[in-house]
C-alpha cells in the first residue's frame, strides 16, 4: 500500500486509479495498477468465455486480457481513442481490464470508502466499496475477485 | 571409405577448431598484457598447431596453411628471434579473424577471403630462414632407439588428426622410422585405438612422453628404450591428467538429444495424467494400493530422467563469455579507452539453447559500459579513478536461475534525466512516473526508442540498445534490471532459468490465425484434397492406408468460421494407439518453440499448452494433442470405431 502517514489514522490516504464504463465511475486501488496502457491488438485464445479478450504481449510476458463490460454484464460499448487496457498485479497473478475511460490517479481518504450499500446488489462480489464525492459515485472493485475461480466471485450470469 | 571418414569427423573437426581459435584470440590478449608470458606462448603454439594437423587432415589446405605461417611467427617469437610488438600483436590478430573467416566459409561454403595481403603482412614479420620444418615425410633413418606406444580414447572421433600431431610432434623432437599400423593407414584412421611408432631421438623419452601427451584425446603414452636399456614410463604426465578426471565424453548430435527431451516431456505428461486418473479412482482394494505405489515410483523414476537429460544439455558459460576478452580489446582500442576485464564463474552451467541466445546480449552489453559507462582515461584522472576502467563480468547459479551481472566502475546513469528524456519524448506521461517506484524508473532505460547517449556512436549501435537486449532476456523468460550509482558506476544483472521448456513445433494457420502444435505429436501431415473425407455414425472420417481415422476440423473445435472445403491440409496426431485427422487451411512451417504457460485465466482449457511468442512479438497459442482427443471424444461421441 502506498498510503501515507498523516497525523491521524483517520487521514489515511489511498491512490485510487478512477476509470469509468459508460457513466458508471469504478476505481481501483494503485498499488494493483502496475501499468496503463492504450488499446493494442489483442491474440484472442479460442475456447474461453467471451470476456476474456485474449492475451497481449507485455515486454514478452504474456498476459490475459479481459473486457470489464462483458465481465459486468454489461452490453459491448465501441472501443475509443480513450480506451485504455488496466495491467492489474495481484501477486503472481497479472492481468489486463478494458476500461472505456481512464480518468484519474485520486487521492482517496481510507475513512471515505463506505461499505457496500444494500442497494448495490449485481457484481456485488467484485465490489469493495464506494467512494462519494460531490454528485459522483465511484465504485472500488477488488482487484482480486476479477481473476476467475478467485475471491467470492462466480460466473456472470448473463 | 576416407570420404565417408571424413564426413564424420568434419562437424568435429569444425566445432572444435572454431572453440581453438577463440581461445587463441584471448590467450592473444592475455599475452598482450604480458609479452613475457611463456606458458601463454606455448599454449597458442600448442592450439595452433593441432588446428594445422586437423585442418590438412580434412583437406582445408588454406587453413593449414594460414596456420602454418601462424606456428612459424610463433616458433621465432620462441627463438627470440622476433619481438612481440604492436605490429606483430596487430598482424597474429588479424590472423585469428582470418582463420575465422576461412572456417566460417568452410562451413558455410562460400567463397574463401583472399588472403594474399596477410601471407604478405606474415611473411614480411617472419625473418629468413628460420621456418619449422615443412611437413615432409622424413627420409628412412637406419637406426631407432625409442619405441612409442601410443593409446588413443576409444570414442576419439579425430584419430587421423591426432595421429597427424603426434607425427609432428616426434618429428620434431627426432626422425621417424617405422611405424606400426603403416602410415598411410594411420593418417586416415584405419587402426583400433592403438599403434606404434618407432623413433630416433636424442630427446629423453620422458620429454617425448610429456609432449605426446599433451595432444588431445591421448589416453596413454609408452615409451620403450630398443637399445637394450629398457625404460618404460607408464601413467605419465599425460595418463594422470586424464585419472584425475576420469570423466569419458561422447559428443552427441544435438538433435538427438532434443528428441529425447520431447520424448521425456511428453513421459511426464502421459505420467500425470495417469497419476490423476489412479487418485481418481483410489479405492481400497489391494490392487489400487499398489497401483498407487507403482504410480509414485512411476514418478520418481520419471522425474529423475528427466532431471538427467536435462542436465546433458547444460554447458559452462564460458561458451558465450569466450569472444568477449578479444571484444573488449577492440573496441577499447576503437574508443581510446583502457579496460581490464574480469569473468568470473566461468564454469557456472546453463542450458545449451541459452549459449547461442546469450551471446549478443553480452556482446550488447559489454560493449554498453565500454562505451558508455566507462570514462575515457583523462575524466577518470580528473575524478580520481584508476585509468583503466574495471568491467567485471560475473555468472553464478542462485536457485534455479542463472545470474549474470555486467558490472563497470564508470560514470553511472543519471536516473533524473533518465526521466526527464522519457517525459519530453512522450514514453511516459508525469503522471505514470510518479506512480513508479525508484526500481521502475531505472528499468526505463530499457524502453524502445531510448538512449541516454546523446551522441549515436558506432560501437553500442543506434538507441536499439538496451530494449533488443531485454527482448532477447525476456524471450528466454529471463529478466534483466539495472542497478547504478552515479560516479560509481553500473551493474546489469541478468536472470535465466537454469533449463528451459524448447520444443520443435509446426506452426499452421486456420482463419489466417496461427497455432502451434509440437512435432513430437505429429505422425504425418496430409494434403486434404487426396483423401475423401467419409461419414460414419455422423462423424467424418477418412481412410488412410489400411487405418480410418477420425477427422475433426479444426475450424470447427477453435469456433472459427470454416472454409468451405474444409481446409487444405490434415495433420494425423497420435497419442499412443490412436489417431486423428486434424483439417486445417494452411502449414506456416517447424520453429523451435519456448513455451510459455498460461495462467489460471486459462486453466479450463485442456486443448492448450501454453503460447510461445515469436520473433515479431505475436502470440501463438501452443495446442496440446492429448487435450484434443480427449475434447474431441467428448466432441465427436464413439472414438474408438478404429480399434
Amino acid at each position: 500500500m502506498s498510503s501515507q502517514a498523516l497525523t491521524s489514522d483517520e487521514q489515511q490516504l489511498t491512490r485510487v486509479v478512477i476509470f469509468s464504463l459508460g457513466r458508471e465511475f469504478y476505481g481501483i486501488n494503485a498499488a494493483f495498477v502496475q501499468e496503463i496502457k492504450q488499446m493494442e491488438k489483442i491474440t484472442p485464445i479460442p475456447r474461453t468465455p467471451d470476456y476474456l479478450l485474449g492475451v497481449v504481449n507485455l515486454r514478452s510476458q504474456v498476459i490475459p486480457v479481459m473486457d470489464l463490460r462483458r465481465r459486468f454484464g454489461m452490453p459491448d460499448a465501441k472501443k475509443t481513442k480513450r480506451s485504455r487496457i488496466i495491467i492489474i498485479e495481484c501477486g503472481e497473478t497479472k492481468f489486463g481490464i478494458v476500461v472505456d475511460i481512464v480518468h484519474e490517479v485520486a487521492k482517496v481518504m481510507e475513512s471515505r470508502i463506505e461499505d457496500t450499500p444494500v442497494a448495490v446488489s449485481d457484481k456485488k462480489e467484485f465490489i469493495s466499496g464506494v467512494y462519494r464525492q460531490d454528485e459522483r459515485l465511484t465504485v472500488i472493485l477488488d482487484a482480486v475477485s476479477l481473476i476467475p475461480g478467485k475471491g467470492n466471485a462466480h460466473e456472470v450470469q448473463g | 571409405m576416407p570420404m565417408k571418414y571424413k564426413d564424420k569427423i568434419l562437424p568435429v573437426f569444425l566445432e572444435e577448431t572454431k572453440e581453438h581459435i577463440d581461445e587463441v584470440s584471448n590467450l592473444l590478449v592475455q599475452l598482450e598484457q604480458k609479452p613475457t608470458d611463456q606458458e601463454c606462448l606455448n599454449e597458442i603454439f600448442r592450439l595452433i598447431h593441432t588446428l594445422k594437423g586437423g585442418a590438412a587432415s580434412v583437406g582445408f589446405s588454406t587453413i593449414s596453411d594460414v596456420a602454418h605461417k601462424f606456428e612459424n611467427i610463433l616458433d621465432e617469437v620462441r627463438n627470440t628471434h622476433l619481438q612481440l610488438t604492436q605490429e606483430v600483436f596487430e598482424v597474429l590478430f588479424k590472423t585469428t579473424d582470418v582463420l575465422k573467416s576461412l572456417l566460417d566459409a568452410a562451413v558455410n561454403g562460400t567463397k574463401p577471403e583472399d588472403i594474399g595481403e596477410l601471407a604478405r603482412q606474415l611473411n614480411n614479420i617472419s625473418a629468413p630462414g628460420s621456418s619449422c620444418p615443412p611437413d615432409e615425410p622424413a627420409a628412412k633413418a637406419i637406426e631407432k632407439n625409442l619405441s612409442c606406444q601410443v593409446k588413443l580414447f576409444e570414442n576419439c572421433l579425430m584419430k587421423a588428426p591426432r595421429v597427424v600431431v603426434i607425427l609432428k610432434t616426434l618429428r620434431r623432437l627426432g626422425q621417424v622410422v617405422e611405424t606400426e599400423p603403416p602410415e598411410e593407414q594411420l593418417l586416415q584412421g584405419q587402426f583400433d585405438d592403438k599403434f606404434c611408432i618407432d623413433i630416433f631421438s636424442e630427446t629423453s623419452p620422458q620429454e617425448i612422453q610429456q609432449a605426446l601427451a599433451k595432444t588431445p584425446d591421448v589416453e596413454q603414452v609408452v615409451i620403450t628404450r630398443l637399445n637394450g636399456k629398457e625404460t618404460t614410463l607408464q601413467d605419465g604426465d599425460g595418463a594422470s591428467r586424464h585419472k584425475d578426471n576420469q570423466h569419458i565424453y561422447v559428443r552427441v548430435d544435438v538433435m538427438k538429444l532434443e528428441n529425447m527431451i520431447n520424448l521425456i516431456g511428453e513421459l511426464v505428461i502421459e505420467r500425470n495424467r495417469m497419476a490423476a486418473l489412479i487418485s481418481e479412482f483410489q479405492g481400497e482394494k489391494e490392487q489400487d494400493q499398489i497401483l498407487g505405489h507403482i504410480s509414485a515410483q512411476l514418478g520418481r523414476i520419471t522425474a529423475e530422467l528427466q532431471q538427467e537429460i536435462m542436465s546433458s544439455r547444460m554447458v559452462p558459460i564460458s561458451q558465450v563469455f569466450s569472444n568477449l576478452p578479444r571484444l573488449c580489446r577492440d573496441t577499447a582500442k576503437s574508443l581510446n579507452k583502457e579496460i581490464q576485464l574480469s569473468i568470473l564463474g566461468e564454469d557456472t552451467e546453463l542450458d545449451r539453447t541459452l549459449v547461442e541466445r546469450l551471446r549478443d546480449p553480452m556482446v550488447h552489453l559489454l560493449r554498453n559500459a565500454i562505451d558508455h559507462g566507462i570514462e575515457n582515461p583523462e575524466q577518470r584522472r580528473k575524478v580520481g579513478k584508476p585509468r583503466a576502467g574495471k568491467i567485471e563480468i560475473s555468472a553464478r547459479q542462485q536457485d534455479n536461475n542463472i545470474i549474470v551481472d555486467v558490472t563497470d566502475d564508470g560514470k553511472g546513469i543519471n536516473f533524473h534525466s533518465v526521466v526527464q528524456k522519457v517525459m519530453s519524448i512522450g514514453l511516459k506521461t508525469a503522471e505514470e512516473v510518479e506512480l513508479m517506484s525508484p526500481e521502475e524508473v531505472a528499468n526505463l532505460v530499457f524502453m524502445p526508442g531510448f538512449s541516454t547517449a546523446t551522441t549515436v556512436s558506432e560501437i553500442s549501435g543506434r538507441g536499439v540498445g538496451l530494449d533488443a537486449v531485454r527482448n532477447e532476456i525476456e524471450l528466454l523468460n529471463g529478466s534483466i534490471s539495472v542497478d547504478s550509482t552515479q560516479g560509481v558506476g553500473t551493474r546489469f544483472t541478468i536472470r535465466l532459468p537454469l533449463t528451459l521448456a524448447i520444443i520443435q513445433a509446426l506452426l499452421f494457420s486456420v482463419d489466417g490465425r496461427e497455432f502451434a502444435l509440437p512435432l513430437a505429436n505429429i505422425k504425418e501431415t496430409l494434403s486434404a484434397n487426396q483423401y475423401q473425407a467419409d461419414v460414419i455414425h455422423g462423424s467424418a472420417v477418412i481412410k488412410l492406408r489400411d487405418r480410418i481415422i477420425p477427422l475433426v476440423s479444426m475450424a470447427e473445435f477453435l469456433g472459427l468460421p470454416q472454409q468451405d472445403d474444409g481446409g487444405n491440409y490434415i495433420l494425423v496426431i497420435s497419442d499412443g494407439d490412436g489417431m486423428l485427422g486434424l483439417q486445417v487451411d494452411a502449414m506456416v512451417g517447424k520453429k523451435e518453440i519456448v513455451i510459455k504457460p498460461l495462467g489460471t485465466f486459462f486453466a479450463e482449457n485442456r486443448e492448450l499448452v501454453g503460447v510461445t511468442l515469436l520473433g515479431n512479438g505475436a502470440i501463438v497459442p501452443i495446442l496440446d494433442a492429448g487435450g484434443i482427443f480427449r475434447l474431441t471424444g467428448n466432441l465427436y461421441g464413439d472414438t474408438n470405431f478404429n480399434r
